[in-house]
């Protein structure tokens, strides 16, 4: 018969097994004994749920102590609890504490955030505040109180419908596990306050500055999830890993183990927040990535057992071979064409181009960034490894050294031009071949120059410096070419041509044509990139193949800011109205030559159905039809209207309808965007009354606009309730909104000179 | 760990076993007595700071024995553990003659406002 005491015993002994058998064999005994101990002197004959819920956590983390010793979990908790605290600053900034901003001009497409979305972050702080104080004991439960309160939000998110105002599932994901990560230890014991705090200052300089770039204390009102898309998108969280993890491997080549230990596990909410963003923008393409990269770190750890297996029988794998096989160029290149054809599925989730030659060609260019790090560094790593060819006593020469080089990374050459030919036979194959026009070759010939440029720029680094320098150095600045231009978007097409950067968005629609002024100029600098490695081989003197170089550069872009003019300009140009092919006879629908051979009978036959309807309603429209793009053009036309945003090929005839109603208003109207939420609100309102008349589906235009917010920023979530709140009804009511728009937007359209 | 100070629970394990050999539970109500009540240990806390001090080299184990059944084990001070404690008295109460020094300093208090 079982006695209390035997009972308390057994409840102690079965939360004992959260440790490790090997602990559990040394210490139960005693440990038992003491618990024991504890209930006799308290006059307990049960267990306490704090003291079992202790054991369980001991125990945990004892089974942790093998792979993250209690000394690195210490590095993670600090590295986790900083950069907590550091991004609850930034979100609490720009999303909760700027309501002022939201007062002054609210973007009708963003709502509120709720202000309960704010509680972890404040908490957070809070934890901070306290712990740097020294009230330890209180900072770690304010960190319980930050799971408790993600706990809540995760309720709340799942119970209630206007969720657009509440964190993402992946902010509350994140903050779960980075705050998991902050209670693995103490924070403070790792280097003090000091450590948590400076960390902390790094961390907010990283994420307030990211933010500031991407304009989040412009006044503008930020929803939290903005800090998520931007500062923390997947493509930035994705660099920030391969850095964090560069430096784990540093760490670990120096003996710092602990440090690389706490680091490396630090990194794992960030990887969460990355496959989770990824996978909230494309599910298909994050489970391919995922399971490719799992299928690379199989055939990677694979290849090393098979080695060390051989090794171990006596098999010596022939010399050449092996020395073949490890070479950086020739085991990239698989990687490589893989990234770039997956890159380009990532970009452009649909892995389709328009069936317009120069869509293919400029969307096939989104492998180019990874091509050009992947050459920039292999060309460094091989080049510094061949010093002895730069050696000052009996220097080789230039041709022997360019032939070596060439021997070593050819593969790599091999690989882009692979990867670029995969990606556009993937995308000719999925999206049809163009019915008319032919490919502008200047896309892919500036994107050889650009990869071209980067050997060039990597044999130079390695030339001339260590290979521990010229390494890091070439991922450095590879990482700064795309970083750079991607940080300013389209605001500075003169950065994106010099760098070249632009090409892949040198055209992707079919009012679009590569603008050729800005082509030739990441040609022109790539010249002088390859200038001046010749000069510094030739010169045989590193200084003034330098200084020639340096010259040579910038007298190339100044050359080029006077003579190309397309270096401030977009890679893209809007192209010639002369190629429209127009038809019809009352009334003549104009389109591009590619959209009349693919889908033209269709376009015509929806536009005239259309015209008929409004007709029928009593509204006349335009008797000119354009394809156009509203990049370029400017719409106030009372004689033309345009066919905007029209959906790609084989869109449905409802979809033309409305694309043909989006043009009608965008042609009556003379406002560019809508500065307020009122006049946004108004415009919607009026394109959905136009919509009606032109006998289009108004399910297609609500769908792309929802969630949408009132001007009295109330949430709406069903198209019924939008339907509502836009209160259109009949026929007659839908014309007179349209009349007084039209009407309305002529008042502000006449002080306004005629373009 | 050298350049952070030493936690208090740790401090107070050393300090308990400072004058003899002891036992999980004498370590608990000494570590409490000797606080005035502010540190409680909770069991599992105290056997994960005694793996830590014993991989530290500051604490060994000092035998074991068995009394109404349950098993008491014993833990003392290593000569690397007593001048750890050592050390950090010797912090504690130079910074605490530091902030008397000051405190002797201060004027004293004026005759109460009439």
């Amino acid at each position: 018969m079982s006695t209390p005491a035997a009972d308390l015993e057994a409840a102690y002994r079965a939360t004992l097994r959260w440790y490790p058998r090997g602990w559990r064999v040394d210490n139960e005994d005693a440990v038992v004994g003491t618990l024991l101990d504890v209930a006799d002197a308290e006059q307990r004959t049960r267990p306490q749920a704090a003291e079992l819920l202790n054991l369980a956590v001991c125990g945990l983390l004892r089974r942790i102590d093998p792979v993250l010793p209690a000394r690195a979990r210490e590095v993670t908790s600090v590295i986790a609890f900083a950069c907590g605290a550091a991004l609850s600053l930034t979100v609490l900034l720009v999303s909760y504490l700027g309501p002022l901003a939201r007062q002054l001009v609210p973007p009708w497409w963003v709502g509120p955030s709720d202000p309960a979305g704010a509680l972890p972050y404040a908490l957070w702080l809070i934890a901070f505040v306290f712990a740097v104080a020294g009230h330890r004991r209180t900072a770690r439960w304010t960190m319980v109180a930050v799971l408790a309160s993600v706990a809540a939000l995760v309720v709340v998110r799942t119970t209630t419908q206007a969720t657009y105002s509440l964190p993402s599932w992946v902010a509350l994901a994140f903050m779960f596990s980075l705050a998991v990560m902050a209670l693995i230890a103490s924070p403070l014991a790792w280097r003090g306050a000091r450590g948590v705090a400076s960390i902390a200052a790094l961390a907010f300089a990283v994420f307030a500055g990211g933010a500031a770039v991407a304009g989040g204390f412009s006044g503008r009102y930020h929803h939290e999830r903005w800090v998520f898309e931007t500062v923390l998108s997947p493509s930035n969280v994705g660099i920030a890993l391969v850095f964090a993890l560069a430096t784990v491997g540093i760490l670990a080549a120096l003996r710092l183990r602990v440090a690389a230990a706490g680091l490396a596990a630090a990194t794992l909410p960030w990887a969460l927040l990355w496959f989770a963003g990824y996978f909230a923008e494309d599910a298909a393409g994050s489970l391919v990535s995922a399971a490719v990269l799992a299928g690379l770190t199989i055939v990677a750890a694979s290849a090393v057992a098979l080695w060390a297996w051989l090794r171990r029988n006596g098999i010596a794998v022939p010399r050449h071979l092996a020395r073949m096989v490890s070479a950086p160029a020739v085991w990239t290149a698989p990687i490589l064409i893989a990234i770039m054809v997956w890159g380009t599925r990532t970009a452009n989730a649909t892995w389709t181009a328009l069936p317009y030659w120069n869509a293919v060609v400029s969307v096939a260019c989104y492998g180019l960034p990874i091509a050009v790090l992947t050459a920039t560094v292999v060309t460094a790593w091989e080049s510094s490894r061949m010093r002895r060819y730069a050696s000052t006593d009996h220097p080789a020469p230039a041709t022997a050294y360019l032939a070596q080089l060439a021997r070593r990374v050819w593969p790599t050459l091999a690989a882009s031009i692979a990867g670029y030919v995969v990606t556009l036979t993937l995308l000719i194959q999925n999206s049809g071949v163009p019915q008319a026009g032919a490919p502008n070759l200047l896309v892919p010939a500036a994107s050889l120059a650009v990869l071209l440029s980067a050997f060039a720029f990597g044999a130079l680094l390695g030339r001339l410096s260590h290979t521990a320098i010229a390494v890091p150095t070439a991922l450095v600045a590879s990482y700064f070419w795309f970083a750079f231009p991607s940080a300013q978007g389209s605001s500075n097409p003169a950065w994106l041509n010099l760098t070249g950067f632009g090409l892949p968005q040198s055209s992707f629609d079919f009012s679009f044509v590569p603008a050729t002024g800005a082509l030739l100029a990441p040609i022109l600098i790539s010249a002088a990139v390859v200038a001046t490695l010749a000069l510094v081989l030739f010169l045989r003197r590193a200084v003034v193949g330098y200084a020639a170089g340096a010259v040579l550069v910038t007298a190339a872009m100044l050359v080029g800011n006077v003579l190309v003019a397309g270096i401030g300009q977009a890679p893209y140009a809007p192209r010639s109205v002369a190629e429209l092919v127009c038809s019809g006879d009352a009334t003549a629908v104009c389109l591009w030559p590619e959209q009349d051979a693919a889908d033209g009978a269709r376009i015509r036959d929806a536009v005239g159905e259309a015209r008929l309807q409004a007709s029928k309603n009593g509204l006349t429209l335009p008797d000119r039809v354009e394809a156009s793009s509203s990049v370029f053009t400017a719409h106030w036309n009372a004689d033309v209207s345009y066919l905007t945003s029209l959906p790609g090929t084989g869109a449905s005839t409802q979809l033309i309808k409305t694309a043909y109603a989006t043009g009608v208003l965008e042609s009556m109207s003379c406002v560019d965007a809508p500065q307020t939420a009122d006049d946004a609100w108004q415009a919607l309102r009026a394109q959905y009354a136009l919509t009606m008349l032109v006998g289009a589906g108004t399910t297609a235009l609500l769908q792309n606009s929802t969630p949408l917010f009132t001007p009295n920023n109330s949430e709406l979530t069903s198209l019924t309730a939008v339907r509502q709140a836009l209160d259109v009804g009949s026929i007659d009511n839908a014309r007179r909104i349209v009349r007084s728009w039209r009407s309305e937007t002529k008042r502000l359209c006449d002080p306004r000179p005629a373009v | 760990m050298a350049d952070s100070e030493m936690r208090e629970p740790t401090f107070f394990v050393l300090a308990a076993l400072a004058d003899r050999r002891k036992h999980g539970y004498a370590l608990i109500t000494d570590a409490e007595q000797l606080s005035e009540g502010r540190v409680h240990l909770k069991v599992g806390t105290l056997y994960a700071a005694l793996d830590r001090l014993k991989q530290q080299g500051l604490v060994t184990g000092a035998g074991e024995e068995v009394v109404d059944g349950r098993l008491r084990r014993y833990y003392e001070l290593t000569d690397d553990g007593a001048s750890a404690l050592r050390d950090e008295v010797a912090r504690m109460q130079a910074n605490a003659e530091q902030a008397l020094s000051r405190l002797r300093l201060r004027p004293a208090p004026m005759a109460a406002h009439a």
